[in-house]
């Protein structure tokens, strides 16, 4: 009963645009006065706004995201997406494939979405606006691209369920690395599919020559070379996670430095964007973090569990229920809160059914993606529409539905074949 | 003068944070290099690198507040023009100061707390309550950031 | 009457013998002996980061709480007594007289003053676990980046010419199978308990430990007092010495359980330090020792004479 209150008021406090840090932090520190006092409430919004930040673990929040946000104003982006170009720019609907495969490799080196859709919005949208695409398949290629941001590693989401569960983060993103490329595969098969059933809503651009191709690609071996570092290092345990990002974002200076595109007001630039992202990112946590706290003193856990063991499901139909359980919550509230609220409930369960938590994560954390794209409460599809403001909700909405079909089928996937999480993970 | 004060805390924060951040990824780098190439590693870098996000994250909360950064829903926005919308966006502010001045009187309580049980960071030595008590001395240069902001009209508000 | 409700902080695996042998069942005992009218609900998660486990009871977030001092340094100068080397062979033993010790000087030192206490026991001796290299000479130890979980080892280890690295035990697999660290110090229960014993080929094994850990087990004062006199009496005699023992006694036969299981897959590679390391590591400690006699009498305690009292205990129960 009072967890039902504490739900409902947090929604009524987030679509007062309530900042999500505050509301999740204030419900979940009034419910805690309810089970356990004020003074002991409170108490926890002293200890956990001071632990979560005193902490190693995660420094790898603003290092990942100061590494990203280096990169992207090295020109990485436009040499990614010119890269593409050069190779499949002349297939009909080739664009928007472009815009798939330059948003997938520019995932390797960002950790969120919203980033990778803001970055690529503005690369790629004039050019698709340039050659006659419709809004539909534009926007929709453009936030769905950016959803491969938090799965393809490194990955903030994947992050923060390491830390929630206490699995091997490094791990994580080893087992992000199949599903990623399959996101990319599947979302190229969706713009195939869409202009094979609309045929004006994409053209082909001019076929380059072999050698400008070759000259595109070479641009970029600077970045394979840092991607190779800092994933290969984990993979290979030379470093942690926390340590990568560390070396990834002196490794992304040195290398802005090497191809001169360095300069101090860059760097201030994206030290400072790197600060605000993190502070924002970092009270969500602590909201979160409190409210976690009230879930767990409410003994919500245990009463959901006993209500899945009451429904007597196989591993798969407990799976099932988490996820639809995902798709509701997904088409309101924000992925990373969303994240943090749910996984300590849902982690326990599973695991105690004996799934691998590696598995679960991976799974989780598409499922989340797919929250990212879908209405009323889509952010990818608000940093899109805050970037190209004339185009209508709606539109983007519908553009993206294709990318939704092919995001289930995943989805589906990685369900039924765990091997395509945990093969590389076990060669590790 | 009052401005002028306020606008050195700003800059004094924002320096503060921005080092922070360089020096987590500084001390991070040298100690792996350290470890991977001359075996000899920076046994405080772990306590370092914690305590430089702490910092960051406290000196970066006068720039959040100030632009009234925090991460919201936008969803209803359009509903929420005109005068709801004022109103709306007041509740918000009245809503975020309760929260921020609650967790600068916790912050500085967990300092106390912690210089009476006598903590301290296992490799630097130092105790831990003089970085408790830095970080709540952010904050609470944070809140006032806060408290100066008005919610301005919803359309000014975002970005 | 009413019954009360107490929320056991759950941040160690619940699954593992300390607590669904050890705690679990004295949770279940406080149950019978007080008609069902005291109940001890685990947190389905940690109500507070390990490193606030002993504050949470204090500020009545959790009620119930166990788990190491050392995860607080500094926080608990007295307990370094019983983390020093080569007096822990049987964590049962040790840790009655450990508890022994707390009754007659240390609570009224003014440890664990804001907090009732239910006992306080130690974990087994930690022996040294390394990935490659074996250590039977103190030379063996130079420039090797060991991981430590107490300040008082990391120093004598420090003055061993080795460089201690600090971190948590979640952190253990992460460092061990990365390379990140050459060895640990750890005791031989927690190495299998961890399931990182594959990574360990050379362990060189203490007599009596080259550490200890000091564990508490903690009530809130508050929700002590709302139990009723009655109660308290029936609590307090399964606690203590009863509990220490309880808890002490489970850990020495798990690391007896995993001693088997080391030295059967290790073979020579499981080793017994001679004098001569054992002669370096006591003199490592010996600074150390130097300083925690200050701190106790600072505390107002002479600290030769506790030392004195807890070796006596030991050597009395032992026979
Ligand atoms: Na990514
Ligand atoms: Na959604």
């Amino acid at each position: 009963m009072v967890m039902s209150i504490a739900f409902a008021v947090l929604l009524v406090m987030l679509f007062l645009r309530i900042p999500i840090a505050i509301a999740t932090g204030l419900v979940g520190i009034c419910g805690l006065a309810y089970y356990q006092g004020w003074s002991a409430a409170f108490s926890q919004l002293g200890m956990i706004g001071t632990e979560t930040v005193l902490s190693y673990e995660f420094a790898v929040i603003p290092l990942f995201i100061l590494m990203g946000n280096i990169i992207s104003r090295s020109g990485l982006a436009e040499e990614l997406y010119n890269a593409t170009h050069a190779l499949v720019g002349h297939f009909k609907g080739g664009l928007a494939i472009t815009t798939i495969g330059a948003s997938g490799g520019f995932s390797t080196f960002c950790g969120s979405s919203f980033a990778t859709a803001a970055t690529m919005t503005r690369i790629a949208y004039p050019s698709m606006k340039k050659y006659g695409y419709s809004d539909g398949l534009a926007t929709g290629s453009i936030a769905a691209g950016g959803t491969l941001g938090i799965l393809i590693p490194p990955s903030i989401a994947l992050v923060f369920y390491g830390i929630i569960t206490e699995t091997d983060i490094g791990k994580l993103f080893v087992a992000g690395v199949i599903p990623g490329i399959l996101g990319v595969l599947f979302y190229i098969a969706a713009v195939l599919y869409v202009v094979h059933v609309k045929k004006d809503s994409a053209a082909g651009s001019e076929e380059v020559p072999f050698r400008e191709k070759l000259l595109a690609l070479r641009q970029l071996w600077a970045f394979s070379l840092l991607i190779i570092l800092v994933l290969g290092g984990i993979y290979f345990g030379f470093f942690s996670p926390t340590e990568a990002a560390g070396v990834g974002s002196v490794g992304a200076i040195a290398i802005t430095m090497i191809r001169g595109r360095f300069t101090w007001k860059k760097l201030r630039d994206a030290v400072e964007d790197s600060a605000a992202t993190t502070v924002a990112l970092v009270a969500i946590l602590i909201g979160s973090l409190i409210f976690a706290n009230l879930v767990n003193v409410s003994n919500l856990p245990f009463y959901i569990v006993s209500w899945i063991e009451g429904l007597n499901l196989s591993l798969l139909g407990v799976i099932l229920v988490i996820i639809l359980i995902y798709f509701i919550l997904g088409a309101v509230l924000e992925s990373i809160s969303m994240l943090l609220l749910t996984v300590p409930v849902f982690y326990p369960i599973v695991s105690g059914m004996g799934m691998d938590l590696i598995w679960f994560g991976i799974i989780v954390v598409v499922a989340t993606e797919i929250s990212l794209i879908t209405p009323p409460v889509g952010l990818n599809v608000f940093v899109l529409k805050s970037v190209v403001p004339d185009v209508d909700l709606k539109v983007i909405f519908k553009g993206v539905f294709p990318f939704l079909i092919a995001d289930i089928f995943r989805l589906a996937l990685i369900i039924l074949v765990p091997g395509l999480s945990l093969f590389l993970v076990e060669l590790m | 003068m009052k401005m002028s004060f306020l606008s050195f805390l700003e800059y004094l924060c924002a320096k503060i944070s921005l080092l922070a951040l360089i020096i987590m990824a500084g001390i991070t780098f040298v100690d792996v290099f350290g470890r991977v190439v001359f075996n000899s590693p920076l046994g405080f870098a772990y306590e370092v690198v914690g305590i430089c996000l702490a910092i960051s994250f406290y000196a970066g909360l006068y720039h959040v507040h100030k632009k009234r950064k925090h991460i919201r829903i936008d969803l209803l926005e359009k509903i929420f023009n005109g005068r709801a919308g004022q109103f709306i966006s007041w509740l918000s502010y009245l809503v975020e100061i309760v929260f921020f001045t609650a967790l600068v009187v916790m912050i500085y309580q967990q300092t106390i707390e912690s210089k009476n049980f006598g903590e301290i960071f296992m490799f630097l030595g130092i105790e831990k309550w003089t970085v408790l008590a830095v970080m709540s001395v952010l904050s609470a240069i944070a809140l006032t950031s806060l408290l100066v902001t008005f919610p301005d009209s919803p359309s000014e508000v975002k970005e | 009457s009413e019954t009360v409700t107490l929320r056991y902080n759950q941040w160690f695996p619940s699954q593992h013998w300390s607590q669904a042998e050890g705690l679990y069942k004295y949770f279940e005992e406080i149950e019978q002996v007080t008609e069902g009218r005291v109940k001890i609900q685990a947190s389905a998660k940690p109500l507070a980061p390990p490193a606030r486990n002993y504050q949470s009871v204090v500020s009545g977030i959790a009620d119930i709480a166990w788990g190491p001092h050392g995860y607080n340094p500094g926080a608990f100068p007295l307990t370094e007594m019983v983390e020093f080397p080569f007096m822990n062979e049987n964590a049962g033993i040790s840790s009655a007289a450990y508890q022994r010790l707390f009754e007659q000087y240390l609570s009224d030192a003014g440890m664990h003053s804001d907090v009732h206490t239910l006992a306080v026991h130690v974990t087994s001796g930690g022996n040294l676990h390394m990935r490659r290299d074996s250590v039977k000479t103190p030379g063996d130890l130079r420039g090797k980046k060991i991981r430590v979980q107490t300040n008082v080892v990391g120093d004598a280890l420090r003055t061993l010419g080795a460089v201690p690295i600090s971190g948590s035990l979640s952190e253990l697999r992460e460092f061990l199978s990365r390379g990140i660290i050459d060895g640990t110090t750890l005791s031989d229960e927690l190495l299998t308990g961890f399931k990182v014993d594959n990574y360990v080929n050379h362990i060189t094994q203490i007599p009596g430990g080259i550490f200890t850990n000091s564990t508490f087990i903690i009530m809130n004062k508050d929700k002590w007092n709302a139990i009723s006199e009655r109660d308290r009496e029936a609590i307090t005699a399964i606690s203590g010495e009863a509990l220490a023992v309880r808890m002490g006694s489970l850990w020495h036969e798990n690391d007896l359980k995993a001693r088997e299981q080391l030295k059967a897959n290790l073979g020579d590679n499981y080793i017994v330090s001679g004098d001569d390391l054992n002669t370096a590591i006591d003199a490592a400690f010996e600074p150390i020792r130097e300083a925690w006699l200050e701190k106790a009498s600072a505390a107002g305690l002479d600290g030769s004479a506790l030392i004195q009292f807890y070796e006596e205990q030991i050597e009395a129960l032992s026979n």
